[in-house]
C-alpha cells in the first residue's frame, strides 16, 4: 500500500513537472490585468497558446489548458531590463577603445543562476550588454529568460534588432587614456574616437562599393570591426550609450547628426533631466536608475526625479538594473520613480515593460498584454508597484519558468563536479556597481600596465 | 609527491635511461599471441614484423632466422592506442608572458597575441621527453601533438611514440585553436577571440582569392600582401585541414559549433568533457569529436586507490552504526551539505556517462590526452565502462576511430598486415584491473616492461606494532619544505606504508622495498614527474618521534623528521 501511495505521488509529481514545461495552453483565470497599453482589466482571463497571448476576455473556457487561478492577483507584462550583464561569460574586451566587432551574444551563459533570480522578480527579457570600458564597445544581445535551456543559442530573442554598447566619460578615459596611454585621454578624445571610427567605416564602405562596382580590382581588407561600424551608419544597429553628463550627451547627439545616425538610447543618463527636451527632439531614448548615483565623480549630479522629468518631456524612458541583484526588484525601482515623480501607474509600469521594449526595438512583440504578443507574463500577489508585491509566476513564451510554489532550494542546472564547497557558501564580491556591472573584467587593464 | 628541486637537479645531472629502448631489430617474431581486434574478437596467431611494419599475421609462421622472437603464449595483443590531441613530446618551457608594456595593446603583433597558426611542433619536440615514455607505457603508439599557446598556437603533428628519432609521422595534420585570450592585449577575452577568429578566417579567404587571381596572371590583379598567419590558414579555408578546437565544457562546445556553422570549416571538437547536451548539434553539423580521457575526481571508494585513510573512515562508519548518538548527529548534518554532496555525485556520474551517451548516439569519437595522466587511462576507461560504455567502443575509440578521424586508418589503428607494427601485449585482458602491459612494440621497436613489485612486505608478526599509525613529516630541502603524512599499516605479517604529500593530498604513494629492523625503517617512494625517480627514505624511531634522511640518487640527502599524530585502536 505504501509503495502504491508513493507511486501515485511520483506520477503526480511527474505530471506537474511535464505540465510545466510542455508548452501547452495556459489559462490565467480571473486576474487583474495591467495591460500597460489598454488600461486595467479586472476579472479577466488570458489564454496562452503556442507561446503567444491568444485571447484576452472574461470567462474564457479552459478546455485542455492548464489553469492558473489569478483571483486576487495582478497580471502584468513580463518585465524587461534594458541594461544588464547577467547570463554572459565575458563583459568587456577592454584591450582597445573600439571593439565594435565583439559580441556578448558569443558568450551567453544559460546556466547563470541570475537568470532564475531575475525570473523570480518577474523579468522575462534582459538586454545583455557589453561593458563600458571602451568608447565603442561590443555588440549586445537581447535575451529571453528561458531558464532550463542548455544551448546558449536558445536564450536569444530571435529577430530582436542588433544593438551595440558605446560609452562616454570616465570609464573609457580611465581604461585607455590612464591605463594604457592611448586615445581617449579626455572627454574630447572620446568624441574623436567616435568621429575617427565612423570616418574609417565610411571609407571602408566606399572601398567595398568601388570593388563591387568593378571600379577597383581589390577590396579593402575584410574587417569585422568596420563592417559593424558600417552597419551602425546604415541604421541596422541601435546604439546604447553609457553616459552621465549632459554636455557629453549633447556631444554624442551632434556626432550622430553629422553621420546621419539616429537610433540611440542613452544608458544611465543621470544628467538626462538637464537635456530632456534635446533628447526628445533628437528622438533619443533614456534608460535610467531610479536613485542610484554618487559611485564616481561624474555621477554626483543626479536626482530621483530623472525618470519622471524625462517622461514628461516626451523621452521614451525605462528603468534598468545593470546588476544581478537590482534586476530582481525592478518593479520596486519603478515604484520609487513613481513616488518621487508622481507618474501614473501605467506610466510607471511602462518604465519597466513597454518602454524598454521600444528601446530594444521589440515592442511589436512584447512589453504589454495584447492579443498576438509573446506570452511573456508575470503574475504578482499585490500590486507590482506596492511595497508588498511578491511575484508568483513568470511565464516566458508561454512556459512557466518561475513558480513560487515550486521554488527549490538549489535551482542550479549545471553543477561543477569538482566544486569543493556548496555554492551557497561561495564568497560573493562586495556589491559594487563597478565590479559587477559595466566594468567587469577591466581591472587587468587598469592596473597591470601601471608599473 | 613532487620534489621540484630534486627533479630540476635530476634533469641537469642524471642521465635518463633510454637503453631500454633498443634500436629497432629489423625483424620481430611474436609467437602464439592472442590478438584482440578492435571489435574485441580474439584469435591465436603469430605476428611477423619487418621494418616497422606488420608483414604477416597467420596461424603458424616459421620464425625467420634473423628474427628476435617474443614468446607471447597466453598474452593478449592490442593495437597501440592513438591519442587524438595532447602536448606529448613537447619540451617543457617556462611560459613567457609578455611583461613589457605594449604601446598599443589593442593592436599587438600576432606572436604576442597568441596567433601563430604558421607554427609547427617540430622545433618544440624533445624525443627524450618523459611524456613520450609515459604515454608509450600507457599503451599509446601515436600522439597527435599540438603546440602550446593561446588562441591559435599552431599546427599539429602526428608523433610516433617509439622513442626513436625521426618520430614525426606527418606535419600540418591540423590547425589547433582555443578560446583563450591573450593577457593584457587584444583579443583578451572569449568574445574577443571569437570575433578575431571570424576576422582571420574571412581575411584568409579573401587573401587566398587574391593570391589565386594574381597567380592566374594577365588579369590586372595586383600582387597581394604576404601574411604568414593568414597564409597558414589557407588550408583551413579550403577545407583541407581540420580545425581542432579545445571545447571542454558545454558552453564552449556550443560556441565552437556556432562558429563552425557560421564559417563552414571542418571541425574536430577537442578534449570534450561535458558534451552530452550538445549531441544533436554535433550530429547535425557533422563535427568530429575527441572526448577527454580525464574525469572529475571520483567520490566512490572503488575508484580510488585504497587509501588507509579511507579504511579508517570505513571503520568509523561501522562504529557509527552501533552508536545511536552518533547516528543522530549524522542526521543533523547540514542539509545543504548533504544536498550538495548528492548533486555533486550526480554531476560526476554524468561526466562518467558521457562516452556511453556518445556511443549510444552513434558518434564515432576518439580520446584526447591533453590533461589526462597516462597512469589514469585504464582507471578512467573502466569508470566509463561501468557507466555504460562498451569495451568494444572503448577500444575502437582508442584505435580505429581516431585513426579514421586523423586520416591514418590505412597505416594504423589495428593489428593488420601492412600497417605500422604498433601494438602491445598484456598478461590479462587489458580492461581487467589486474592486467599489465608486458611488451610494447611501436614501429617494430620492442620494449619489455617490468611489472612493479607488490607494495606489501613481510615483517615479523607482532613485533612492530608501535610503528602502526599515522606520522607527520617535514623534509627540509633548500628553499623548499615539504610536509605530509606517513601511514604505516601492519596486518599479520604484512606491512604496508603509504605517503601523502600535503601539496598533493589526493595522491597516495605506496612505498616499496620496505626494510625494517629494530627501530629503523627504510622504504622507497617513486616520485613521478614524467620520469620516475626513486626516493629512499630511512627513518629512526624514538617513541612518538622519528628522524632520518630522504635521499635521491645523484642528488643528495635531506633531513626528515616527524612525529606520531594518530594511533589505530
Amino acid at each position: 500500500m505504501k509503495t502504491l501511495i508513493s507511486l501515485f505521488f511520483l506520477i503526480l509529481l511527474m505530471f506537474s513537472v511535464s505540465a510545466q514545461s510542455d508548452s501547452g495552453d495556459i489559462l490565467i483565470d480571473n486576474g487583474t490585468i495591467l495591460t500597460v497599453t489598454n488600461g486595467v482589466l479586472r476579472g479577466s482571463d488570458i489564454l496562452i497558446r503556442d507561446g503567444k497571448i491568444h485571447k484576452i476576455a472574461k470567462n474564457i473556457k479552459p478546455g485542455n489548458a492548464r489553469v492558473i487561478d489569478a483571483g486576487g492577483l495582478y497580471v502584468l507584462p513580463g518585465i524587461i531590463d534594458a541594461h544588464s550583464h547577467i547570463a554572459i561569460d565575458a563583459v568587456n574586451e577592454a584591450s582597445n577603445p573600439v571593439t565594435a566587432e565583439v559580441w556578448v551574444g558569443d558568450a551567453l551563459d544559460p546556466y547563470d543562476i541570475s537568470i532564475y533570480r531575475a525570473l523570480a522578480g518577474g523579468v522575462t527579457i534582459s538586454h545583455a550588454m557589453h561593458g563600458s570600458a571602451n568608447a565603442i564597445g561590443g555588440q549586445c544581445e537581447t535575451i529571453k529568460h528561458r531558464w532550463g535551456v542548455t544551448d546558449p543559442d536558445d536564450l536569444r530573442m530571435d529577430g530582436a534588432p542588433r544593438t551595440i554598447k558605446f560609452a562616454l566619460g570616465e570609464n573609457p578615459i580611465r581604461v585607455h587614456g590612464e591605463g594604457k596611454d592611448v586615445v581617449p585621454n579626455t572627454r574630447m578624445g572620446v568624441e574623436q574616437v567616435f568621429r575617427h571610427s565612423f570616418s574609417k567605416a565610411r571609407e571602408y564602405m566606399i572601398g567595398w562599393e568601388k570593388f563591387r562596382n568593378g571600379h577597383s580590382k581589390t577590396a579593402p581588407q575584410y574587417s569585422l570591426r568596420l563592417e559593424t561600424l558600417a552597419d551602425i551608419l546604415k541604421g541596422d544597429i541601435i546604439i546604447h550609450c553609457h553616459s552621465y553628463r549632459a554636455d557629453e550627451i549633447l556631444m554624442l547627439m551632434n556626432v550622430l547628426k553629422d553621420y546621419g545616425v539616429n537610433k540611440i538610447c542613452f544608458q544611465h543618463v543621470n544628467e538626462g533631466f538637464k537635456v530632456a527636451p534635446e533628447l526628445a527632439a533628437f528622438g533619443a531614448h533614456a534608460s535610467v536608475f531610479s536613485d542610484w548615483w554618487a559611485y564616481k565623480f561624474e555621477v554626483y549630479y543626479s536626482t530621483a526625479y530623472n525618470a519622471a522629468i524625462l517622461t514628461r518631456n516626451g523621452v521614451v524612458t525605462s528603468i534598468n538594473s545593470d546588476s544581478g541583484e537590482l534586476i530582481r526588484h525592478l518593479y520596486h525601482e519603478a515604484a520609487k520613480a513613481q513616488k518621487y515623480g508622481g507618474l501614473t501607474d501605467e506610466q510607471t509600469l511602462a518604465l519597466i515593460t513597454l518602454n524598454p521594449a521600444i528601446q530594444l526595438g521589440i515592442d511589436d512583440r512584447v512589453g504589454s498584454i495584447e492579443e498576438g504578443k509573446d506570452a511573456d507574463i508575470a503574475i504578482f500577489k499585490n500590486h507590482p508597484l506596492s511595497i508588498y508585491a511578491i511575484n508568483q509566476y513568470t511565464i516566458v513564451d508561454g512556459e512557466i519558468r518561475f513558480n513560487i510554489h515550486e521554488d527549490e532550494e538549489d535551482q542550479r542546472i549545471d553543477i561543477n563536479p569538482e566544486e569543493t564547497i556548496p555554492a551557497f557558501y561561495e564568497a560573493t564580491e562586495a556589491h559594487d556597481h563597478e565590479a559587477e556591472g559595466c566594468m567587469q573584467g577591466v581591472y587587468e587593464f587598469l592596473f597591470e600596465h601601471k608599473h | 609527491m613532487t620534489y621540484c628541486i630534486l627533479l630540476l637537479q635530476v634533469s641537469l645531472f642524471a642521465q635518463i635511461d633510454y637503453d631500454i629502448v633498443k634500436e629497432p631489430s629489423k625483424v620481430l617474431f611474436i609467437n602464439d599471441v592472442i590478438i584482440i581486434t578492435e571489435s574485441q574478437d580474439s584469435s591465436i596467431r603469430d605476428i611477423l614484423v619487418r621494418d616497422g611494419l606488420i608483414v604477416k599475421i597467420a596461424d603458424e609462421i616459421e620464425a625467420p632466422f634473423d628474427a628476435k622472437v617474443i614468446e607471447a603464449d597466453s598474452t593478449y595483443a592490442y593495437p597501440s592506442f592513438i591519442d587524438m590531441l595532447s602536448y606529448t613530446g613537447l619540451v617543457k618551457e617556462e611560459r613567457k608572458e609578455n611583461r613589457d608594456r605594449l604601446k598599443f595593446p589593442g593592436y599587438p603583433p600576432n606572436e604576442l597575441a597568441g596567433i601563430t597558426p604558421e607554427r609547427l611542433v617540430d622545433e618544440k619536440l624533445d624525443i627524450k621527453s618523459s611524456s613520450i615514455k609515459s604515454m608509450r607505457e600507457a599503451g599509446f603508439g601515436i600522439s597527435h601533438t599540438v603546440p602550446k599557446g593561446r588562441m591559435l598556437p599552431g599546427q599539429g603533428s602526428l608523433i610516433s611514440l617509439s622513442g626513436k628519432k625521426n618520430c614525426i609521422i606527418s606535419n600540418r595534420v591540423s590547425m589547433y585553436m582555443q578560446l583563450s585570450g591573450a593577457r593584457g592585449m587584444y583579443p583578451s577575452t572569449l568574445i574577443g577571440v571569437m570575433a578575431k577568429w571570424r576576422d582571420l578566417y574571412r581575411q584568409a579567404g579573401q587573401l587566398k582569392t587574391q593570391h589565386e587571381k594574381f597567380n592566374e596572371g594577365g588579369n590586372g590583379f595586383p600582387r597581394p600582401q604576404r601574411d604568414k598567419s593568414l597564409e597558414a590558414l589557407f588550408n583551413v579555408v579550403a577545407n583541407q585541414q581540420n580545425v581542432y578546437t579545445k571545447a571542454e565544457k558545454v558552453k564552449d562546445i556550443f560556441r565552437v559549433l556556432e562558429l563552425q556553422d557560421e564559417l563552414g570549416y571542418n571541425l574536430v571538437l577537442s578534449n570534450v568533457k561535458q558534451g552530452w547536451q550538445s549531441i544533436n548539434k554535433i550530429k547535425a553539423q557533422n563535427a568530429s569529436v575527441a572526448l577527454s580521457l580525464a574525469l572529475p575526481k571520483s567520490e566512490k571508494k572503488d575508484d580510488k586507490k585504497e587509501s588507509p585513510k579511507g579504511d579508517k573512515r570505513k571503520k568509523n562508519e561501522e562504529k557509527t552504526e552501533r552508536n545511536k548518538d552518533d547516528l543522530e548527529k549524522e542526521k543533523k548534518e547540514d542539509p545543504e551539505t548533504i544536498a550538495f554532496k548528492e548533486r555533486k555525485a550526480k554531476a560526476i556520474a554524468e561526466y562518467e556517462k558521457q562516452a556511453a551517451v556518445f556511443e549510444e548516439a552513434g558518434i564515432h569519437f576518439g580520446f584526447s590526452m591533453l590533461d589526462t595522466k597516462p597512469g589514469d587511462v585504464k582507471k578512467n576507461l573502466n569508470r566509463m565502462i561501468s557507466s555504460g560504455l562498451t569495451r568494444e567502443t572503448a577500444l575502437k575509440a582508442l584505435t580505429i576511430y581516431p585513426a579514421e578521424i586523423l586520416g591514418i586508418d590505412h597505416i594504423a589503428g589495428s593489428i593488420s598486415e601492412g600497417k605500422m607494427a604498433n601494438f602491445f601485449l598484456t598478461d590479462k585482458p587489458y580492461f581487467d584491473k589486474e592486467s599489465n602491459i608486458r611488451h610494447i612494440i611501436i614501429e617494430g621497436v620492442h620494449e619489455k616492461i617490468k611489472v612493479k613489485k607488490k607494495s606489501k612486505s613481510k615483517v615479523e608478526e607482532g613485533k612492530y606494532e608501535e610503528l602502526q599509525g599515522t606520522w607527520s613529516y617535514v623534509v627540509d630541502i633548500p628553499e623548499d619544505r615539504r610536509t605530509g603524512e606517513i601511514i604505516v599499516n601492519i596486518t599479520g605479517d604484512e606491512i604496508e606504508i603509504n605517503l601523502i604529500d600535503n601539496q598533493e593530498p589526493d595522491e597516495v604513494e605506496e612505498a616499496t622495498d620496505i626494510e625494517i629492523k629494530e627501530n629503523q625503517l627504510a622504504f622507497t617512494i617513486m616520485v613521478n614527474e614524467g620520469n620516475e625517480l626513486p626516493i629512499r627514505i630511512s627513518l629512526e624511531f624514538e617513541g612518538e618521534d622519528f628522524s632520518g634522511t630522504v635521499s635521491a640518487e645523484g642528488i643528495g640527502s635531506f633531513p626528515i623528521d616527524g612525529k606520531k599524530i594518530e594511533t589505530p585502536e
